[in-house]
């Protein structure tokens, strides 16, 4: 088909132009892609039939645009798969875009990583189902034992050279920091991660989970918490779900030596919650029930429901789909390329590298204590809960006003009036989200979410805490509309 | 209560973990904090006394990690004067300082006339590991016309200086500041209690 010359197919491509509701034919022959790049104002033709207005090629992302980054992208992208096929179809002005092969594309010109849809910049470089960028940064940063260095991802690297290195990705998408000669700053490095993290221009919890997400730690028994947020991570996308879990990971190993590197889990999540758009709540149960909320071992596990959890059909689906994002991720082997395998955080060791923090860590797993003592028969399947409580009954002990609240709650419990359990739960958290849970995304933050009136309520009804006869009833009125179902 | 003062708003911007929190409490509480905190928001109130005149000043601590840039704006917007912190101890901070500095000229640029900028150095105590020199600070100082402060806030060297300088900066820059009732306010706002919406 090279026989054509350009004239002739450039007249067919204004042809084409001139109808473009009509669907391009499936035997248009192949064509050198020079011609249509003269004739930029072409309407672009889907496989729908619909009519694209051409985007420029190979925009690069502003260096200082975050103001654009955080804005939400426009409503035609949210579902993952139509994003998919728009970067995919980003390439060209559209024409042939059945046919073009990958390889017609001149490799010459570079497509950012920065600031784009993740799954475009997983498109352009990826490895081990991880955008390359995510991978070198954290390869490098565990080979270089960055957990060893004190204000990891707090202190700023040179923006000098994160800039540098941000520009050399965005032009080569792939690059292998470890087997350069250089020495790069870990703080360099760490902030270039948190750089790609924070240019996401949607969120990594997707626009149609996050809200859920955000919900999360309205829950106010533990079990139920973990499980919503197991389903939630379960329904992520192949691609957020191995970022994330990677991330968590990584960072797993971060809040680990806390003791050497001052990063505890509430500096990481202090640090990494407007970074990513997730509660600091959230990402702390994330980091402390990694392995049940991302359903570490289900990819090891056979495909038969031998989880006693799976008898509605509903659950058996959210298992499955948990499996498979795990499965998917392990067989990626990410785990294996990085030494991610068998993180956990050990709640000791995070009490530990806590000393006086602890309380302020509870905030996020504020009612476990309560709770979990009420229905302790009832979770058979726990595995890591009950070192938790025995931490968080220990640092309770500490001081005076969480254990006189746990007392209060527990007192109400007693009386079935779980709510006053819930009440402070939703007061705790909502100082944790005192920390600004989400800069990004703006809808999240200002709809009406059930915390944010109840701050000031909260700080007034905290004395009352103190004397549980009087309390429970009252916050007991409120439970309906605290409960979260 | 029904006093009058003339407030003047001071935001301190600088990169993570330089020590803009550490420099902040110094001067306004008086003792050093050496615990690994990073900062959200903090915002403290304190009396100063300026030409035999008690000003308030109102000092936002922000947070320094780049994540938070966005808000840099905000806060550029709402204050006088303005605190830019770099740690003696780490040279490549100070890229961030000239960041901040550029940033403000652009949104300060219409209002003219030159705007109430300090320019700190922090951690001076820590001799060992010092990596911007004298001058290189110099250099700065003559090139960007800023005062330049070396201070420590664990040994209390040179951290009010830095206050006074730039009250004064402030006062010469805005002499017409309105008086405005003293608020009837704790001194300072801890972070636990506020929900920031964004």
């Amino acid at each position: 088909m090279g026989r054509v010359s350009p004239e002739v197919q450039r007249k067919r491509d204004k042809r084409r132009s001139v109808n473009p509701l009509k669907p391009a034919p499936a035997s248009i022959p192949e064509h050198e892609p020079s011609p249509e790049r003269e004739d930029p104002h072409t309407p672009r033709v889907d496989s729908h039939g619909k009519v694209k207005i051409s985007g420029p090629m190979n925009g690069t992302p502003i260096p200082a645009g975050y103001k654009f980054g955080k804005e939400p992208p426009p409503p035609d992208t949210s579902p993952a798969i139509d994003r998919r096929e728009k970067a995919k179809s980003r390439t060209f002005w559209g024409f042939g875009r059945q046919h073009e092969k990958p390889a017609a594309v001149p490799t010459h010109i570079p497509r950012a990583v920065f600031g784009v849809p993740l799954e475009e910049s997983l498109d352009v470089a990826q490895i081990a189902g991880l955008p390359a960028i995510v991978f070198r940064c954290i390869q490098y940063l565990e080979n270089k034992k960055a957990d060893q260095e004190e204000g990891i991802y707090r202190l700023s690297g040179s923006s000098a050279v994160i800039k540098a290195l941000k520009d050399r990705f965005n032009m080569e998408g792939d690059v292998d920091l470890l087997a350069s000669d250089e020495y790069w700053d870990p703080h360099a490095i760490a902030g270039l991660l948190k750089t790609f993290l924070r240019e996401l221009p949607a969120s990594i919890l997707t626009r149609d989970l996050h809200l859920r997400f955000l919900s999360v730690i309205d829950f106010v028994d533990a079990q139920a918490r973990i499980d919503e947020l197991s389903q939630l991570i379960a329904a992520l996308p192949i691609a957020n779900y191995s970022l994330l879990r990677a991330l968590t990971a990584h960072l797993i190993l971060i809040v680990q030596n806390a003791g050497t590197n001052k990063m505890t889990m509430r500096n990481v999540g202090i640090v990494f919650s407007p970074t990513l758009g997730i509660p600091a709540g959230v990402f702390s149960l994330m980091l402390g029930e990694f392995k049940r909320v991302f359903s570490v071992d289900a990819a090891s596990k056979p495909a038969d429901p031998e989880v006693d959890e799976t008898d509605e059909s509903e659950e058996t689906n959210v298992v499955d789909l948990a499996r498979r994002n795990s499965k998917h991720y392990s067989d990626a082997a990410a785990d294996a390329m990085l030494g991610l395998a068998g993180r956990t955080l050990n709640a000791t060791e995070e009490a530990q590298s806590d000393d006086g923090e602890e309380i302020s860590i509870l905030e996020d797993s504020g009612t476990d204590d309560t709770t979990a003592e009420n229905d302790s028969g009832a979770n058979s399947s726990v595995t890591s809960l009950p070192q938790q409580q025995d931490r968080l009954r220990v640092t309770n002990g500490h001081s005076d006003t969480p254990a006189s609240r746990s007392h209060a709650s527990t007192v109400a419990a007693s009386r079935g009036l779980n709510i006053a359990t819930g009440d402070k739960a939703s007061k705790r958290q909502s100082r944790m989200v005192g920390l600004p849970h989400s800069p990004r995304p703006h809808h999240a933050a200002t709809s009406p979410s059930p915390r944010t009136p109840q701050t000031p309520q909260a700080n007034t009804l905290q004395p009352g805490s103190h004397s549980p006869g009087t309390h429970s009833p009252a916050s007991g009125s409120l439970s309906p509309s605290q409960t979260p179902k | 209560m029904g006093e009058l003062v003339r407030k003047y708003r001071v935001v301190v911007l600088g990169a993570g973990g330089v020590g803009k929190s550490a420099l902040t409490v110094r001067f306004a509480q008086g003792r050093f904090v050496s615990d690994y905190n990073p900062t959200i928001e903090e915002e403290y109130a304190c009396d100063v006394q300026a030409e035999g005149e008690t000003c308030l000043l109102e000092i936002m601590d922000t947070a320094g990690a780049e994540q938070f840039t966005a808000l840099n704006e905000v806060y550029i917007k709402r204050a006088r004067g303005f605190v830019l912190v770099f740690s003696l101890t780490q040279e490549s901070t100070l890229q961030d300082v000239d960041n901040i500095r550029q940033q403000i000229q652009m949104i300060k640029a219409q209002e003219g006339q030159s705007i109430p900028i300090v320019v700190v150095g922090t951690k001076m105590d820590l001799a060992r590991e010092r990596e911007v020199t004298r001058d290189t600070i110099k250099d700065l100082a003559a090139r960007w016309g800023l005062p330049f402060y070396e201070t420590s806030a664990k040994n209390n060297w040179h951290v009010t200086d830095v206050f006074h300088d730039l009250l004064g900066q402030m006062r010469r820059r805005y002499p017409d500041e309105p008086l405005k009732k003293r608020k009837e306010k704790t001194k300072s706002r801890n972070r636990i209690d506020r929900c920031i919406i964004m």
